[in-house]
C-alpha cells in the first residue's frame, strides 16, 4: 500500500539532508525527461515490508558478502525443514534489498527454479518469502537480471492472481507489473498466459481491499502504456469486462486514500489516447463516470481543500475525458455531458493548480478547447456564458507554457459561433485583454489574438467601435510592423477593412 | 483565489438545475463574410489571411503536451514526488516584445513596453525615419528639413522657431535660436545645436549641401542628466549603409541616439538598435535644462533611405 505521505523514501535513505534530496530529486526529473524523449520512461514500485522499517531504525540492515548469499540460497535449496527454511528465505530476502546481491543469486544455478518451487510449495510462509524474493528481483536495476530471466515464475504468479490471499496477491500483482515494460516479447508472453482475465477475477475477488485494486491499476496501466504495444493488448482489455471495475473504483474515499483511484484513472488514460475503440469505452459510462469524479473534484478545489496528490488523479482523467470527446458528434455524447458543473471544474483547476502546476492548468483549458471546437458546441458555448465563467478564462491570459495560446483557442472557438457570442464575449471584457495580448512577446499570441480580434470586429461594427475607445488603435498599429508576416497581414487587414468610419489614420505622426 | 461564484457553482449542494441541455442556447451566427481575406504569398499562391478554424485536439501518449504530467506520474511511482518543497515549474507571465522590424526589444511589463513605443516609435519622420520626442518636434523637423517652401520662405522672414513649447518666438537663423535658447531657457552651451560632423562616406558629403557648423542636430534621445555618467558600452551599431558616425563631445550630454528603421510596405529592412541605457533616460523636471533635447540626423536633403546612426556622450 502506498502512503502518500510517507516522509521515508528510497531516495531519502541515503542523504538526510534535505537540499541533498532536493538536488537528487531534480537531477532525477532531468533524467526522467530524457527517458521520456527516447520512449524510454518506465518506472518500477518496490513494496515496503513492515519489517523493513524497523530494520531501518535498528540499523540491522547490512550488506551480505557474496559466499554468505551463496551459503544462504544453498540452505534454500536444500533445506528440508519448513520452519527454517521460512527463515532462511527472510533472511535471503532482506539480502537481495541490495542490488549486488541479485546478480550472485541469479549466478548460482536454477536459483528461479528454486524460488518458484517455493512460491508454490505447501507452506505459506515460505511462498510469501519467495514471492519477496521474486519482487525484489523483478526491481533490480541491473540489466542481466531481466523478464526473460524470470519468465519461469510468470505462469504461477498469474495463477496466483486468482488466490484469496490479499498481501500475495499484492506481491504477485507488482512483481508482474515490474516485469511488463521489459520488452514486448515479456508482454505477449504474458497475453498469452492470460494475464487479463486473471486481472479481471483478481479484482472482482479483493474489490474491497483497496491495496489490490490499486496493484491491478498499477500493473494493468504498465501493461497497457508500454511502448510498442502490440495491437492486442489494448483490444483484449477493451473486450474482458475490466472497463466496469475500473469505473467502479472512480470515486473520492477519503479512508483509503487516493492510491487506487490514481492508478484506474491512469489505465483509463492509456486505453483512452491508444484511440483503438473509444466508443466501447464511451459505451460502458467512462465519460459519464470521469466527468462527474472531475465535478467532485471541482468541488473540493473549490473548498480549498487539496489533498497532496490530488492533482495525480484529475490529470489523467482530464486527459481521458480530453480524447474521448473525440469520439463521436458531441451531441451524441451529450448526455454522459449533461452536468454543467463540468464546464465549472474546468475553469476551477486552471486557477488552482497555476502556479503548481501549469502544465494540468493547461491540459485543462485543452479539454474546454475539445469542447467548444465541435460542430456542436453551441450549448458549451452558450453555457460558459450563463454561469459566466469566461472572466475566470480571460484571467489566463497573462500566462505562458502554452496556457494563453490554449485560452486564446477556445476564446476563438467561441467567438466562430457568432455574432450574439462575440458580443457576449466582448461583455465579459475580452477587448482589454486583447489590448494587452496583442503586446507580448510571442509571436503565436499575438497571432492567435488577431484571429479572435478579427472575429470580433468582423461580426459587429459596435465591437470595433469599442476596441477603439480601448485605446487598442495604436496597439494595432505598432504591429503592423512586425517583423512577422502572419501577424502584419492580420494586422493590417484589421486595420483597412475594420476600423470605424470616423476613425482616420493619421500619416504624419504614424510611423 | 476562485471567483466566488465558481465557488458556489461547484460546491452548492442545493438542488439547481444544472443540466446543460436546460440552459438557454444563444443563436448561432455564420462566419463573417467580411473576415474573408486573401493574399498572394511569395510562391505566388493566393491564401486566406484569416486561417483559425475551431478544431479539436486529440493527443496520444508520448505528445510533448503530457510531458510534465507524465513526469510528474513517475515521480510518484517512483517515490520521490512527497517532498515538502516541490520545486516544480511555476506559471511565468508572458514578456511583451515591441514588434516594430529591427527593434525587437522585450520587456517584463506592459508599462515598459509602453513607455518604450511611446518615446521611440512615436512621432517618426516618414521621409528620413528620425523619430523624434513629441509631435510638435516632428513638425518642426518636417518643417525645416523636408519643406523645401521653408527654405525659401526662411530667406525672408523669421523662421526657426525656439524649440521650448510655449516660447512662440522666432529667429531668422539657426544660430540666432541657438544662442536664445541659450540665453533665455539656459540650455548648455555644449547642447548639440552644431555637431561637428565626420564624414565618412564622401559621397554623402559631396552632395551634403549644408553647412557642417551650422547643423542643428535632432536625436531620439529624450533626456539627459548632465550629472549622471552613461557611458556607451559599447560602439554604436552600424548597419550596412551607415554613412556617419560621429562621437559628441560635451559631458553635458549624455544620452544614447537611436535609429528606427520602421518597415514600410516595400521597403528594405534595415537593422538598427535600441541600447539598455534608453531605460535610465529620464525626464528632467527642471524646464530650462529642456525635457527634450534635439538635434537632427545629419542627413542632406536627398531622401536616400538610409538610416544614419549616431552616438553621443
Amino acid at each position: 500500500m502506498w502512503r502518500l505521505n510517507a516522509v521515508r523514501h528510497k531516495a531519502g535513505r541515503q542523504g538526510s539532508d534535505l537540499e541533498e534530496f532536493k538536488f537528487k530529486r531534480r537531477a532525477h526529473e532531468k533524467e526522467l525527461r530524457r527517458a521520456r524523449k527516447d520512449s524510454q520512461l518506465v518506472s518500477k514500485r518496490l513494496l515496503l515490508n513492515d519489517d523493513d522499517d524497523d530494520e531501518e531504525e535498528d540499523g540491522t540492515m547490512d550488506t551480505l558478502a557474496s559466499d554468505q548469499v551463496v551459503e544462504l540460497f544453498k540452505m534454500v535449496r536444500h533445506g528440508r525443514d519448513l520452519v527454517k527454511k521460512e527463515a532462511d528465505l527472510r533472511a535471503l530476502r532482506k539480502a537481495l534489498r541490495s542490488p549486488s546481491a541479485h546478480l550472485i543469486l541469479i549466478k548460482q544455478p536454477n536459483s528461479i527454479a528454486i524460488l518458484v518451487t517455493n512460491l508454490c510449495g505447501p507452506n505459506p510462509q515460505c511462498r510469501l518469502e519467495a514471492a519477496r524474493c521474486l519482487h525484489e528481483l523483478s526491481h533490480s536495476p541491473h540489466s542481466e537480471v531481466d523478464s526473460l530471466r524470470l519468465r519461469q515464475a510468470t505462469p504461477y504468479l498469474i495463477t496466483f492472481l486468482s488466490g484469496q490471499s490479499p498481501k500475495f496477491t499484492e506481491l504477485c500483482l507488482y512483481t508482474l507489473g515490474n516485469m511488463c515494460p521489459d520488452s514486448e516479447n515479456v508482454r505477449d508472453m504474458l497475453l498469452a498466459q492470460g494475464i487479463i482475465p486473471a486481472l479481471n477475477n483478481c479484482i472482482q475477488i479483493h474489490r474491497t481491499n483497496l491495496a489490490v485494486v490499486e496493484a491491478v491499476g498499477f500493473t494493468l496501466s504498465q501493461l497497457i502504456s508500454a511502448n510498442y504495444v502490440t495491437g492486442r493488448i489494448i483490444p483484449a482489455v477493451l473486450a474482458s469486462g475490466l472497463i466496469p471495475h475500473l469505473l467502479s473504483v472512480l470515486t473520492l474515499d477519503s479512508q483509503f486514500g487516493l492510491g487506487p483511484v490514481i492508478e484506474c484513472a491512469w489505465c483509463l488514460h492509456y486505453l483512452a489516447c491508444s484511440n483503438v475503440d473509444n466508443g466501447a469505452l464511451v459505451a460502458q459510462g467512462t465519460l459519464l463516470r470521469c466527468t462527474s469524479l472531475l465535478v467532485t473534484l471541482g468541488g473540493v478545489v473549490a473548498k480549498g481543500s487539496i489533498e497532496e496528490g490530488m492533482e495525480l488523479l484529475i490529470w489523467p482523467l482530464l486527459r481521458c475525458v480530453g480524447n474521448l470527446l473525440l469520439s463521436g458528434p458531441l451531441g451524441a455524447l451529450q448526455p454522459q455531458l449533461n452536468d454543467s458543473r463540468l464546464l465549472a471544474a474546468l475553469c476551477a483547476f486552471p486557477q488552482a493548480f497555476l502556479q503548481t502546476h501549469p502544465a494540468l492548468a493547461r491540459e485543462s483549458v485543452w479539454v474546454l478547447n475539445n469542447l467548444t471546437a465541435a460542430a456542436d458546441s453551441s450549448m458549451f458555448c452558450s453555457a460558459l456564458f450563463y454561469l459566466n465563467l469566461v472572466p475566470a478564462l480571460i484571467q489566463l491570459l497573462p500566462f505562458s507554457h502554452g496556457i494563453n495560446i490554449m485560452v486564446l483557442r477556445v476564446l476563438g472557438n467561441i467567438a466562430h459561433q457568432g455574432r450574439e457570442y462575440c458580443l457576449h464575449l466582448a461583455q465579459a471584457g475580452l477587448l482589454p485583454a486583447l489590448c494587452a495580448t496583442l503586446k507580448m512577446a510571442d509571436p503565436e499570441v499575438v497571432t492567435f489574438s488577431l484571429e479572435v480580434l478579427g472575429q470580433l470586429m468582423a461580426s459587429d461594427p459596435q465591437l470595433a467601435e469599442e476596441f477603439v475607445r480601448q485605446s487598442g488603435l495604436p496597439v494595432l498599429e505598432a504591429i503592423q510592423y512586425s517583423n512577422q508576416e502572419t501577424i502584419r497581414l492580420r494586422a493590417t487587414h484589421l486595420l483597412e477593412h475594420h476600423l470605424p468610419a470616423h476613425c482616420t489614420v493619421d500619416t504624419s505622426a504614424s510611423p | 483565489m476562485l471567483p466566488p461564484e465558481l465557488i458556489q457553482l461547484l460546491t452548492a449542494s442545493d438542488l439547481v438545475d444544472l443540466r446543460i441541455d436546460a440552459i438557454p442556447k444563444l443563436q448561432v451566427g455564420f462566419r463573417p463574410g467580411s473576415l474573408f481575406s486573401s493574399f498572394t504569398s511569395q510562391d505566388g499562391e493566393a491564401k486566406l489571411t484569416f486561417t483559425y478554424i475551431p478544431h479539436q485536439i486529440l493527443l496520444n501518449k508520448d505528445h510533448e503536451f503530457f510531458e510534465d504530467g507524465d513526469i510528474h506520474r513517475h515521480l510518484y511511482l517512483q517515490n520521490l514526488s512527497t517532498c515538502p518543497a516541490y520545486d516544480s515549474p511555476t506559471a511565468r507571465q508572458c514578456g511583451f516584445r515591441c514588434h516594430i522590424s529591427g527593434c525587437s526589444q522585450v520587456f517584463s511589463t506592459v508599462e515598459d513596453y509602453e513607455h518604450h513605443y511611446n518615446t521611440l516609435h512615436r512621432h517618426v519622420c516618414s521621409s528620413c525615419q528620425r523619430s523624434l520626442p513629441s509631435a510638435r518636434l516632428l513638425d518642426i523637423h518636417i518643417q525645416e528639413w523636408h519643406d523645401s517652401l521653408f527654405s525659401i520662405l526662411a530667406e525672408r522672414q523669421d523662421m526657426y522657431q525656439c524649440l521650448v513649447e510655449g516660447c512662440g518666438l522666432k529667429y531668422r537663423t539657426r544660430e540666432q535660436r541657438k544662442d536664445h535658447m541659450i540665453k533665455i531657457h539656459k540650455y548648455p552651451s555644449d547642447f548639440m545645436f552644431d555637431k561637428a560632423k565626420r564624414i565618412k562616406n564622401i559621397k554623402i558629403a559631396k552632395k551634403n549641401m549644408l553647412q557642417k557648423g551650422t547643423s542643428m542636430e535632432v536625436s531620439m534621445s529624450i533626456m539627459i542628466l548632465p550629472q549622471s555618467p552613461l557611458s556607451p558600452s559599447s560602439p554604436p551599431q552600424t548597419n550596412r549603409d551607415h554613412s556617419t558616425t560621429e562621437r559628441d563631445t560635451p559631458t553635458g550630454f549624455l544620452g544614447r541616439c537611436v535609429s528606427a528603421r520602421v518597415l514600410s510596405k516595400g521597403s528594405e529592412v534595415v537593422a538598427g538598435g535600441f541600447r539598455e541605457s534608453l531605460k535610465v533616460m529620464s525626464l528632467r523636471q527642471d524646464a530650462t535644462l529642456a525635457s527634450v533635447w534635439s538635434g537632427v540626423c545629419f542627413k542632406n536633403n536627398i531622401f536616400d533611405n538610409k538610416s544614419c546612426l549616431f552616438n553621443s556622450r
